[in-house]
């Protein structure tokens, strides 16, 4: 029926249907094994990865156990697995479905994160495990009097080498984009990110130690610092009125404590012996640069420290290149590390008994400040001795330097430009603190306004937080500081005079009189101070483009008073606030504040 | 015995060191506040304390910041520096008038012939930019509201195109 016309015709359609079907199928086929190919590779070089993790923190682990027997396999594993992964993922095929929609940035970020892991791996991780397992931490041990640096020496190229590799990662790590991926490489990315910050602190602290220790002890030869010893029981915006100090002399790695002097020792300059900005001396005084005891008004301790060095320079001739300064809470955590030390007095100085012994009980039992000073230098010095001989737990001693620097009881300045680069990236240097991406800093700085021995009775809460009330976004900031005299009520009839100021200020004696300056980064605008709610005369100031608050405080024993310092952001902020402090005797962790729209300040 | 040295050595020490109580007066003391709200238009009083500066003398001030602002007594006076005697303590009050449009830190600084010097900064925080109504968070709901608007606004331009196109050429047909 059918025409054969028609039925050649049938037969050349179905014959090309049937090409049609074999190239849709071939088509298909590729595509399967193509996506196959692809997805097989990804979900191994998942499981590498997720691998990979526990690795590195059970090497941190063993690193901090000092097991070196297990380090190497642990480190080597670590690097089998980034580097399988990074291979997986980087061959032709998964570069071409990069180019896909939707799966291609997937596939792009899961393969440029692999890659930094198996950087690290190589660069940083490998390298560092290597060094952990050659150094042995008592090699931070002083003996006889001296430190061998050449382990530190030895290892700066490998350090260098990490930190720089840490810093690509970062930078690199930055410039993945997980905007329009799935929710789990996004999060890769940021556990990446975390993992990545908590290694880089570390790492780039030990540079920094690799870096500045052995030239500061005398490596490259002799070395002069300038020891502040920093009285906390009369404050100063870096900590106490630098009291007594000392000289150290370094060479070779050798430590020698030389000559001593109080700061009562020092005359008045007749004028500030460095020339001072407008701004430090409308807000704290020529005084500042005229009386040792007055260095650190400013909470600059760069500055604190040229001036010490100038005085100690006109006084007694010796240009130091350093200034390091201490507090007695920081000799009390060295004392954890070394252990109770009996003064020549029969005092025992111990981590429990430092603090009440040197900034209470000190000037109780001796009424002249001169009496009092040599007490201070002869406790430095046996605190010194032990450490220099070496007799301590060299882990403790790294713990307790760390937790004096974070707490900024312990502060270095070098007169050496690039080293004091170095410093500055360090809480060491006591510089003010500069505002990131993540944190909106604060600085609260103390002076004591007694001329008095009396903060030992002061007690100083610090809160900080943020509310957002405007329609343009802009956030206000609260610092508040709760300052508590917490001395008996009988404390003008029993206290010594020395320990009361004995009114020579204008303040009765038993009262506290505190000058409390706010300290907020240049951006931010001064909206004022309140007391107890309501908002106060103050003085408003600017000190190197920082907004600054200042205002006097005096409290009679008992007596408690709150001020908060009000600050206008520039723009919305979702970081955290943080705020740097004073280091007072007992130091209390920052509170948050909440922060209510309804506030006189605002 | 040590007890011995360091009474020994404290004389001594005193002995090369002892200064007046008065000489050695190296106490700080705040000395400047500001008393009143910063708003523009306004005028609010700088107080600089008791040894600010020297007792009766010339303190001259100048002021730097985004406009002029009035200081002291001359009204008139628009002015960027200003001369006041201070009082016997050392002492002096300052009022600072801001003018309408004032934005930003005003720096004060104030010498006297001797040298001292005080300083405050005046900052007159920034208005909210925010259209007060509009919530922070519903930024969307205006959005489209001002596209639709927007479109209303070009769909009522293309009418009135359209209607004279459409009357240009009645008129012409006429």
């Amino acid at each position: 029926m059918t025409p054969p016309k028609h039925g050649r015709q049938k037969g050349r359609r179905a014959e090309k249907s049937r090409t049609r079907i074999w190239v849709v199928s071939a088509f298909a086929l590729v595509l399967i094994a193509f996506v196959a190919w692809v997805g097989v590779r990804g979900l191994m070089a998942k499981s590498e990865i997720e691998a990979a993790v526990p690795l590195a923190s059970a090497l941190k682990d063993q690193v901090i156990a000092q097991e070196t027997d297990k380090i190497g396999t642990t480190a080597a594993a670590l690097d089998n697995h980034a580097a399988t992964a990074a291979s997986l993922t980087s061959d032709l095929l998964w570069r071409i479905a990069e180019f896909l929609p939707l799966v291609g940035p997937n596939l792009t970020a899961f393969r440029e994160l692999a890659a930094v892991v198996d950087n690290l791996s190589n660069d940083a991780v490998g390298p560092l495990t290597e060094l952990a397992a050659s150094i042995e931490v008592a090699d931070f041990k002083p003996a006889g009097g001296a430190l061998d640096v050449q382990p530190l020496i030895d290892a700066r190229p490998v350090v260098e080498r990490a930190a720089s590799a840490i810093d690509e990662a970062q930078s690199t790590m930055s410039g993945i984009d997980t905007d329009s991926t799935i929710v789990q490489v996004r999060n890769a990315k940021l556990q990446l990110a975390e993992q990545l910050a908590a290694l880089a602190d570390p790492v780039h602290a030990v540079r920094t130690a690799v870096v500045l220790v052995p030239d500061m002890l005398g490596a490259s030869g002799p070395r002069d610092f300038l020891l502040l010893f920093q009285n906390p029981a009369e404050l100063r915006a870096s900590g106490g009125i630098p009291g007594a100090l000392a000289l150290l002399h370094t060479e070779a790695g050798r430590i020698d404590l030389g000559q001593q002097a109080a700061a009562s020792g020092f005359a008045r300059f007749d004028e500030p012996v460095l020339p001072l900005s407008d701004e430090t001396r409308g807000l704290y005084g020529d005084i500042t640069g005229e009386f040792m005891q007055n260095v650190n008004l400013t909470p600059r301790f760069p500055l604190s420290a040229q001036l010490a060095r100038e005085m100690w320079k006109q006084k007694y001739g010796t240009e130091v290149s350093g200034v390091l300064s201490v507090d007695p809470v920081a000799l009390a955590y060295l004392l954890e590390a070394t252990g109770p030390i009996t003064l020549l007095t029969g005092d025992l100085l111990s981590a429990e008994t430092a603090v009440s012994l040197l900034l209470r009980d000190v000037y109780v039992r001796y009424s002249e400040p001169a009496q009092q000073d040599l007490f201070f230098a002869a406790a430095a010095s046996a605190v010194f001795d032990k450490v220099a001989s070496g007799d301590l737990d060299p882990v403790k001693l790294i713990a307790a330097l760390a937790r004096g620097g974070e707490e900024r009881r312990i502060s270095l300045w070098s007169a050496v430009e690039a080293e004091q680069v170095e410093l500055l990236g360090t809480t060491l240097a006591g510089a003010l603190p500069q505002k990131t991406n993540a944190v909106q800093p604060f600085g609260v700085y103390l002076n004591d306004a007694t001329a008095s021995k009396m903060d030992f009775y002061l007690d100083v809460q610090v809160a900080d937080g943020q509310t957002t009330c405007r329609a343009d976004g802009r956030p206000h900031y609260g610092v508040s500081v709760t300052l508590t005299n917490t001395a008996p009520v009988d404390a003008p009839t029993t206290f010594p005079e020395y320990v009361t100021g004995g009114g020579a200020f204008g303040v009765t004696p038993g009262n506290i009189k505190t000058l409390v300056n706010v300290y907020g980064t240049p951006e931010l605008q001064n909206l004022g101070v309140a007391r107890d709610g309501v908002a106060v005369p103050h003085l408003p100031a600017t000190d190197g483009g920082y907004q600054v608050s200042q205002i006097a405080i005096e409290l009679a024993p008992g007596e408690s008073t709150t001020v908060q310092f009000g600050f206008l952001g520039e723009q919305p902020f979702q970081g955290e606030v943080d705020t740097q402090q004073t280091p007072v005797i007992n130091r209390h962790e920052t509170s948050k504040l909440t922060l209510s729209c309804d506030f006189p300040l605002w | 015995m040590f007890k011995k040295v360091l009474a020994t050595l404290a004389l001594a020490t005193m002995a090369f060191f002892a200064v007046p109580a008065a000489a050695n007066a190296y106490g700080p003391n705040s000395n400047g506040t500001v008393v009143g709200p910063i708003v523009p238009g306004q005028s609010v009083t700088i107080v600089f304390g008791p040894n600010a500066f020297s007792g009766s003398s010339n303190v001259s001030f100048t002021v730097s910041g985004n406009s002029v602002v009035t200081l002291g007594a001359f009204k008139a006076a628009t002015t960027t520096s200003f001369e006041k005697k201070s009082n016997a303590d050392g002492s002096i009050e300052l009022d600072v008038t801001l003018p309408e449009n004032a934005s930003g830190t005003y720096s004060i600084t104030g010498t006297d012939v001797d040298g001292n010097i005080g300083t405050a900064s005046l900052t007159v925080p920034a208005s909210d930019a925010g259209s007060g109504n509009l919530p922070d968070t519903g930024s969307e709901v205006p959005v489209l509201a001002l596209w639709t608007a927007g479109g209303a606004l070009a769909l009522g331009a293309g009418l009135i195109a359209v209607m004279t196109l459409v009357r240009r050429q009645r008129l012409s047909q006429d």
